[in-house]
């Protein structure tokens, strides 16, 4: 029977939930959005962000936030290196682009099996405890991803808006000529847009991995999730991915305590085929010249 | 002149004679020979842990055997060799691996494969080249009487959930409602199946069920509906040892206080990994006493020579390894016609954990199901403590 109690811990979950999404998919549509590339190793690079904090955080003791912006930095390192050499020199060339992303998914993943281990791992949590009142129950490590997960879409918004390098990426999204024409520098841009897309998805794992557990295959199932997102908000699109991560979330949390888990993940499909069929460039899409 | 002839001509024959006598003849060196044992598994992917278990405990019973001599049939003393393929867990890789090993290396029996899909998949082609098949995987619809080269060895939660759960009801009187969560795949749903029927035969009773699709991380939704159901028990049997880790940490976060029980698809110590002190309490099936001399014996071989850990699903693949070697010694044959009729016959196998036997006549129709002993398990403060070995 659906009480407030019940509709209270569905929204606090659905919620939760949301932010996690938004973190997997934003990352994924900045990528998409500037070097019109479906990155198949999303995932991966998630993966390796959660797996640089559990080295330094849970192995060698550092601070888990300076733990996290390590990872962060390393994991945009790798993408940079990435981005010169294997998406470089295909550029413009959609579909070698996305089939280099398959092979260096299955590279990534392959690496970090042989290095790491297949086995699930735990990554402690830097916040311990459960907060309970008579509506709802709370992990308090849940309530950490969710704030960390706000003040970084805080941050990348202000940096979109803001800084000079945001612009510059901005004008890529929308006109890659036409920037290169107004002198933006358009090759850096590319580069550090995958950068930043990459420390996006390596802070999204890092975060995240204390809630959930560290295997060096979970970047799959975010990358579904990611593609979930991004379609339902449209993809390429900031604002696109922070409400489809949200209405999937929600809706997800509802449909799993009230019908089960079995509705709850024919939910986000069965969304996504509806919202195409009314709008096909998603919520907050554009439609392409 | 010719009496002469005579007398030397008898003289050499006795000479010779005397010397074949007195000097034995060089002893005849035995013929060497190899026997090719063909093995499924995957071998790379997500399955890696469970695989290459199930190729170590194979490979180490050959091992043994090679060290010791190997096997002589007739006058050939014969090595075992394991051919091995990845099957990537799936059907297409297994069918393509079954193919070469019967048709490029020709062998005529088979270790493997591990899942349910890879295994119905490559039924056809083995049964029709009559090839014998030691099995892993879930599924009821392994075994057949229509199947007679296939065999299983690995035990599933309709062989070991009902006296688990027996045991459990027996020792814990106060647990009377449970919940079931499963994965929603062909081994979740049969597994679930057989957990409600021991349930209901320990007197338990079943009061919520949910499927999971594979690749969940975030369980809470579900399991914040479950334990509104109030059960004194929340059993994922059927969930990988990552999983249970994540479901178990989870309930725990959102304030479940009962009992959890999980069946099947060992990697005890993984959970322990992932939900760290919540998994204390926990009470598992376990294939084999990790604290046991000489499974531990057995586990230091495995990594020293894998340099990963040995999966408890292993155990079955060296013990099921050297009850074929003896099969091949006793009947002194490695036709699987022989081989088929001697274990369908065989009363019972002692291996290192204890006495091993044919059934599985009343679930599949016909006897060719491993029914091994077992143990059941608790976590207590972070460690695997054995309660209870139950033989078959």
């Amino acid at each position: 029977m659906l009480t407030l109690a019940s509709l209270a811990q569905i929204v606090v979950n659905g919620l939760a939930a949301g932010v996690f999404y938004v973190l997997m998919a934003l990352g994924f549509t900045l990528i998409f959005g500037i070097l019109r590339l479906v990155n198949f190793a999303h995932g991966e690079f998630y993966m390796l962000g959660a797996f640089v904090v559990y080295h330094l955080y849970a192995q060698l003791g550092m601070n888990f936030f300076v733990a996290l912006a390590a990872a962060a930095v390393a994991v945009a390192a790798v993408g940079v290196l990435v981005e010169r050499v294997v998406f470089a020199p295909l550029r413009s060339r959609e579909l070698s682009m996305l089939m280099s992303a398959l092979g260096l998914q299955i590279a990534i993943q392959g690496i970090m099996a042989v290095v790491e281990g297949v086995e699930g791992l735990s990554l402690p949590s830097p916040v311990q405890g459960v907060y309970r009142s008579g509506w709802i129950t709370f992990p308090y490590d849940r309530l950490l991803v969710v704030g960390a997960g706000l003040v970084v879409l805080l941050l990348f918004y202000a940096f979109i808006t803001w800084t000079r390098l945001g612009q510059a990426l901005r004008a890529v999204a929308q006109d890659g000529d036409a920037a290169l024409m107004q002198g933006i520098p358009v090759n850096f841009v590319y580069t550090a847009a995958f950068a930043i897309g990459c420390a996006l998805a390596a802070i999204g794992g890092a975060l995240i991995g204390p809630v959930f557990s560290l295997q060096v295959y979970m970047g799959q199932p975010a990358l579904l999730k990611a593609f979930i997102v991004v379609i339902l908000g449209g993809l390429g699109s900031v604002p696109g991915a922070l409400v489809g991560g949200l209405v999937l979330g929600l809706g997800e949390s509802a449909f799993a305590t009230l019908f089960g888990g079995l509705t709850s993940d024919m939910f986000g499909f069965l969304m996504i085929m509806g919202i195409l069929l009314w709008k096909p460039t998603g919520l907050l899409g554009r439609a392409e010249a | 002149m010719r009496r002469w002839m005579r007398s030397v001509t008898l003289s050499c024959a006795v000479a010779a004679l005397a010397a074949w006598a007195v000097v034995p003849p060089a002893e005849a060196q035995p013929k060497k020979g190899e026997i090719k044992i063909g093995f499924i598994s995957a071998l790379s992917g997500a399955g890696i842990g469970w695989g290459m278990g199930m190729l170590g405990g194979l490979e180490l019973a050959a091992e043994d055997i090679n060290n010791a001599g190997g096997i002589k049939i007739g006058d050939t003393v014969n090595t075992i060799k394991v051919i091995a393929y990845d099957d990537k867990y799936g059907g297409p890789g297994a069918v393509q691996a079954a193919q070469r090993l019967i048709s490029q290396d020709g062998v005529n029996i088979i270790v493997g494969p591990l899942g349910s899909v890879p295994m119905l998949a490559i039924a056809d082609v083995t049964e029709s080249n009559k090839v014998l098949v030691l099995s892993n995987s879930y599924t009821t619809k392994a075994l057949s009487a229509k199947k007679p080269y296939t065999f299983r060895l690995t035990p599933t939660s309709a062989e070991f959930a009902t006296p688990l759960i027996g045991w459990i009801a027996k020792q814990r009187p106060k647990l009377k409602t449970a919940a079931i969560i499963s994965p929603n795949d062909e081994t979740g749903k049969e597994v679930m199946s057989h957990d409600e029927r021991a349930y209901e035969k320990a007197g338990i009773k079943v009061v919520i069920r949910d499927f999971y699709e594979r690749g969940t991380q975030d369980f809470v939704p579900v399991l914040t509906k479950i334990v509104a159901a109030k059960p004194d028990i929340i059993d994922f049997d059927g969930s990988t040892p990552a999983d249970s880790g994540v479901i178990l940490k989870q309930a725990r976060q959102i304030g479940y206080q009962g009992q959890f029980i999980k069946g099947g698809g060992p990697g005890t110590l993984e959970i322990i990994r992932v939900a760290g002190d919540f998994a204390n309490g926990l009470l598992y099936y376990s294939p084999w006493d990790p604290n046991d001399a000489k499974i531990k014996a057995l586990m230091a071989r495995f990594e020293a020579k894998y340099k990963m850990p040995f999966n408890a699903l292993g155990i079955f693949f060296y013990e099921g390894g050297h009850a074929l070697f003896d099969a091949i010694k006793k009947t002194q044959t490695t036709s699987s016609d022989g081989l088929r009729q001697f274990l369908e016959q065989q009363k019972e196998f002692q291996g290192v954990q204890g006495r091993y036997v044919w059934g599985g006549e009343a679930d599949y129709g016909i006897r060719h199901q491993w029914i091994a002993p077992f143990f059941v398990g608790e976590v207590q403060a972070g460690k695997e403590v054995m309660l209870m070995k139950i033989e078959p």
